[in-house]
């Protein structure tokens, strides 16, 4: 891989790490689930530099070329990142119907009090 | 029997008031509310006309959802059986006496209206299929026939409910199969009675498309988890 290559790749993960990052700063990505894309930033930041080490892991396992291995990988990241993100969203569904049905059932006993108040 | 009948909404603004009125003129001794499931159009306020009570959810998250909503109601509030029937006018409220005479007869904790023991009720071939195949799965789990388990025209008791009402006990979209399942294997007994369903009017089919294959995959799944899951 060349240098300008591993160059790229580098500031490619960089920038999605400094752009996570900054979304946490700013308040508009929550830490712990802002934890999965930086370890995807992390994982492209060392892509750079890993042909090496993947080259030897390829071949021993038979793989004649070697960036198949990398895409493997980078598709599993991808999809344990994907359900670890439909794991939160069943919760907050979960939580979102909790919440619609104690407003409900909040909400008509409030009104029968209140009328109830109103009638004395 | 403290009675309260629970009526799921959405959008039904034209139906809610001739359904809540025909409730009211065949089951005069049960209490009756109407669960609006974050409806757009003013199913609330024509709801709220009737005299009936109101549940108002603050967004749409499901028939299921919206059941639920009223067994906890009904836990909350002492009732000793609900009947559910749905806002549309599929269900016609003069049946509800015969699920609580069978419920009476067969000592059942849940009677399941079916609009296919007598009817005439037509479904397209594919949810006929999807109907049928799951039906036979629940006789053969439960070892009571079953011919409809989708229909929302349920009557059920306390116990049965005040369960269905706690936390993910049911499902937000549509209960099936999968809940007679489960409440089979709490020991729950689960029968059906024949009633009379009228063909729903115009609106978007919950079965085009790719969603019988959907309704499918879930339902398997589902089951599933019913016989994996402890008691």
């Amino acid at each position: 891989m060349s240098f300008q290559v591993r160059l790229t790749i580098f500031c490619m993960g960089l920038s999605l790490f400094a752009l996570v990052l900054g979304l946490v700063r700013k308040g508009r990505f929550r830490e712990e689930l802002s934890v999965v894309w930086l370890l995807i930033g992390l994982t492209a930041m060392l892509s750079s530099g890993a042909d090496v080490v993947l080259d030897r892991v390829a071949f021993k396992l038979g793989i004649s070329y070697p960036p198949v291995l990398g895409f493997v990988m980078l598709f599993l990241v991808l999809v344990f990142g994907f359900l670890y993100f439909s794991v939160v969203a069943s919760d907050l569904k979960s939580s979102l119907k909790e919440l619609a049905q104690q407003t409900a059932l909040l909400e008509h006993e409030l009104k029968r009090l209140s009328e109830k108040i109103s009638q004395r | 029997m403290k009675t309260l009948a629970i009526i799921p909404a959405y959008n039904e603004e034209g139906t809610i008031q001739e359904v809540v009125m025909r409730t009211r003129r065949e089951i005069p001794s049960a209490d009756i509310v109407v669960v609006n499931d974050g409806s757009s159009d003013n199913t609330s306020p024509v709801a709220e006309q009737t005299g009936a009570m109101v549940l108002n959810l603050p967004c749409n998250i499901g028939y299921g959802g919206a059941l639920q909503t009223g067994f906890r109601f009904a836990a909350k509030h002492g009732y000793e059986v609900v009947v559910t029937i749905d806002g549309d006018g599929q269900h016609d409220p003069s049946f509800a006496h015969q699920l609580m005479a069978v419920m009476a007869a067969e000592q059942a904790d849940v009677v399941i209206g079916s609009r296919f023991l007598q009817g005439q009720y037509q479904v397209g071939l594919a949810r006929k299929l999807a109907i049928r195949v799951f039906s036979r799965m629940a006789t053969r789990y439960t070892g009571t026939t079953f011919t409809d388990p989708t229909s929302g025209f349920q009557l059920l008791r306390r116990r049965v409910f005040s369960y269905l009402a706690l936390r993910d006990n049911y499902p937000l979209d549509y209960p099936d199969v999968n809940i007679i399942m489960a409440l089979h294997k709490m020991k729950f007994k689960v029968v059906e009675a024949p009633v009379r369903m009228m063909e729903k009017p115009g609106g978007e089919s919950m079965h085009s498309g790719l969603k019988p294959v959907f309704y499918v995959m879930r339902m398997s799944l589902a089951i599933v988890m019913v016989l994996l899951k402890k008691v």
